[in-house]
């Protein structure tokens, strides 16, 4: 895969060396740079996604309600359901593809990091120096200064502070992230997206602890950006109501009508927007009895 | 299409696409920890000491290549997370060249160690820590940490050992009790040996300059600014140093004055350690060239060219000069000419300083193989293998 990776990779090296360079060498903010950067050129990517979740979203009382009628034939509830995403233009494979091309991006990105924070003769000469061992503007910085704060950023922060901000952030990034599931999906989805919301902060947070405290940072600034973009996302698309709203009837009707345990298992996220959607509507379920 | 439709539909959204991202994460963030280095090797008639990417010191004969004994001798361990190759072990990995006494062996570790090692059966005498842990405050946590890693071979001068360290110190050290005698700062890491005259002492950093100290008060007499970072020794010839700088540039130097005598351009970092050679000077690129230099103007004689990256400097005995490259070829070379007199192939790529001992040469490559060479024609006389049969 040298072949996809390599020149992507190239890219990155140079873009954080030249913002090394340009901002007196500090490589926190070079890397806060390159990230902004990156994570707007693959928003284009982004978006589709989210649309498509939106549209699934609008969908789902006739998602649930041809998994209701054809639950014991899944060979007619697979048809009805590609005849209903066709027909309402989505295509359920859309939102896998642009994520697809983002990876390589993102593991090109990260494995860069890796390489210009070098600070043993091994990484430099066969990692960074692969790259601008024979450039004439990048050799005279390396080894970068990888000082910052009490970090020394090739190295894991052994005080956890950071893996705790990751974990943090990646928690709040997800909670502004709209999924199908959080927006009026099936049960079972929504549990895993309950319990994903959890686990994946968590496993960022252990995963960093063993990290080069840089790539922590980079997490940390990602996230952050990823929370600034989805908050326009966000408001310029605005997440559809489906529970309690005029496109949710039946999926409301179904929560209504489930026992109090059930509900409760769902999770609370589903709940509190069942409430909050009452209430803004003012057309709750008691009110319209 | 429909079917991997279904597929996407019902498994893959169902898993969640970062919980895929997250396993992934997990197996680069496990093999990013594989260990990167490359062997030393020293040798006399008693016996050749090799440090190998297992992270141990290997004492061979010289005569047969038969193991006298192993340092550390423990087993390596297991990486985890899908990743091949061993862990990183205890005593950290050997970019340092081992150095020798008439009893002790002395290897600087990138865990920044030095041990000083009975050379008759490999039994530690003492160990020197380069950067000591204070550690117990809780706020010494939030305090910039120095990578303590011992890059460079220290030197031996008597009675007292000059330990460099990344930890950015230059240490003086007991040979015989390994206790700290003192030490001087320099603004970056310190991956060479320093150099050592009858009243100086030559140190070369990575914060791009070559620093000149009055041997007895240790106050900095000059520094020479290198345009870039040193990662090799340099070398003292007569009144001239010769040093190599990732500057893409090798520097002639007075040794009284610090003043530049000549520089010559090269495409990529210069990192090998130069050569002096009568009135030659050899200094290599990582790109894989060769270059021989005229060692009063730094005219060029001529150039090598090699398949591979050239890290350490060449070896030379008898008008032949014996050059490593990561192509996985030792070549021997007219010192004259650069004429290829014949190569050698090892199973790997070959990238630390042959030694020539008589007319046997040494050389390891990054498989951890050890080979003893003749010469003159460059046939194998023994071979050595540490790793275990299948």
């Amino acid at each position: 895969m040298d072949w996809l990776f390599e020149p992507i990779m190239l890219i990155m090296v140079q873009g954080l060396m030249i913002f090394y360079k340009l901002f007196g060498n500090s490589f926190v903010l070079s890397l806060a740079l390159l990230t902004v950067l990156v994570r707007l050129l693959t928003l284009p990517l982004m978006l589709p996604m989210q649309k498509s979740a939106r549209k699934q979203a609008e969908i789902q009382p006739q998602i649930q309600a041809i998994r209701k009628k054809y639950a014991k034939n899944k060979q007619k509830q697979n048809e009805e359901l590609m005849k209903l995403y066709r027909e309402a233009g989505i295509n359920p494979t859309s939102g896998c593809l642009p994520m697809l091309i983002q990876l390589p991006v993102m593991w090109a990105f990260y494995r860069a990091i890796v390489q210009v924070l070098a600070f043993k003769p091994g990484e430099l000469l066969f990692g960074l120096g692969k790259y601008i061992a024979s450039s004439a503007a990048f050799s005279t910085l390396v080894p970068l200064n990888s000082n910052f704060l009490w970090l020394n950023l090739a190295t894991p922060d052994r005080t956890y502070v950071l893996p705790i901000l990751v974990a943090v952030t990646s928690w709040l990034q997800q909670k502004l992230t709209p999924s199908t599931a959080s927006s009026g999906g099936e049960d079972q989805a929504q549990a895993m997206s309950q319990s994903m919301m959890l686990t994946m902060p968590l496993m960022f947070a252990f995963i960093t602890i063993n990290l080069a405290s840089g790539l922590a940072v980079y997490f940390i600034i990602s996230n952050l950006v990823g929370m600034v973009i989805q908050y326009f996302i966000n408001r310029t698309m605005p997440v559809p109501q489906t529970v309690g709203g005029t496109a949710g009837k039946s999926a409301k009707a179904r929560i209504a009508s489930a026992p109090a345990s059930q509900s409760s298992e769902t999770g609370s996220r589903t709940q509190k927007q069942v409430k909050s959607s009452s209430k803004r509507k003012g057309k709750g379920k008691r009110k319209r009895k | 299409m429909k079917l991997l439709e279904v597929i996407v539909l019902k498994y893959v959204k169902r898993l969640g696409l970062g919980l895929i991202f997250v396993a992934a994460l997990l197996v680069i963030a496990g093999c990013t920890a594989v260990p990167t280095a490359w062997p030393g090797l020293a040798a006399d008639s008693e016996a050749v000491y090799v440090t190998l990417l297992d992270g141990k010191v290997h004492a061979l004969n010289p005569d047969s290549g038969d193991e006298m004994w192993v340092f550390p001798n423990e087993p390596a361990g297991k990486s985890g997370l899908g990743c091949s190759g061993p862990a990183r072990p205890a005593t950290g990995l050997f970019y340092a060249t081992p150095v020798l006494n008439e009893e002790i062996v002395f290897i600087g570790s990138d865990a920044g160690k030095v041990y000083a090692l009975d050379r008759a059966n490999g039994t530690q005498q003492w160990e020197f820590v380069s950067q000591q842990e204070t550690g117990g405050n809780f706020f010494q946590l939030f305090s910039q940490k120095k990578n303590p890693s011992i890059i460079g071979s220290p030197k031996l001068d008597g009675e007292t050992l000059y330990v460099p360290s990344a930890d950015q110190s230059l240490y003086a050290v007991s040979a015989a009790s390994g206790v700290k005698q003192w030490d001087f700062q320099v603004n970056d890491a310190l991956w060479t040996s320093p150099l050592l005259t009858k009243d100086r002492i030559y140190v070369a950093a990575m914060d791009h300059k070559l620093y000149c100290l009055d041997r007895e008060s240790r106050a900095e007499l000059w520094a020479f600014d290198a345009e870039g970072s040193v990662p090799s020794t340099p070398a003292l010839a007569g009144d001239r140093i010769y040093l190599s700088s990732l500057a893409r540039k090798a520097f002639a130097i007075d040794a009284n004055t610090g003043q530049k005598i000549w520089s010559f351009d090269m495409d990529s970092w210069a990192w090998a350690t130069p050569l002096v050679v009568s009135d030659t000077v050899y200094v290599s690129e990582v790109n894989g060239t060769l270059f021989a230099l005229d060692a009063e103007t730094g005219g060029e004689q001529w150039q090598f060219d090699t398949r591979g990256k050239i890290q350490g400097s060449p070896a030379y005995a008898a008008g032949t000069l014996y050059l490593a490259s990561e192509d996985m070829n030792l070549y021997a070379l007219d010192a004259a000419t650069g004429a290829q007199k014949w190569f050698f192939t090892a199973s790997a790529a070959l990238m630390s300083t042959p030694v020539v001992l008589d007319d046997t040469l040494y050389v390891v490559d990054m498989d951890n193989k050890v080979y003893a060479l003749n010469a003159e024609s460059g046939a194998i006389t023994w071979e050595y293998d540490p790793t275990p049969e299948k």
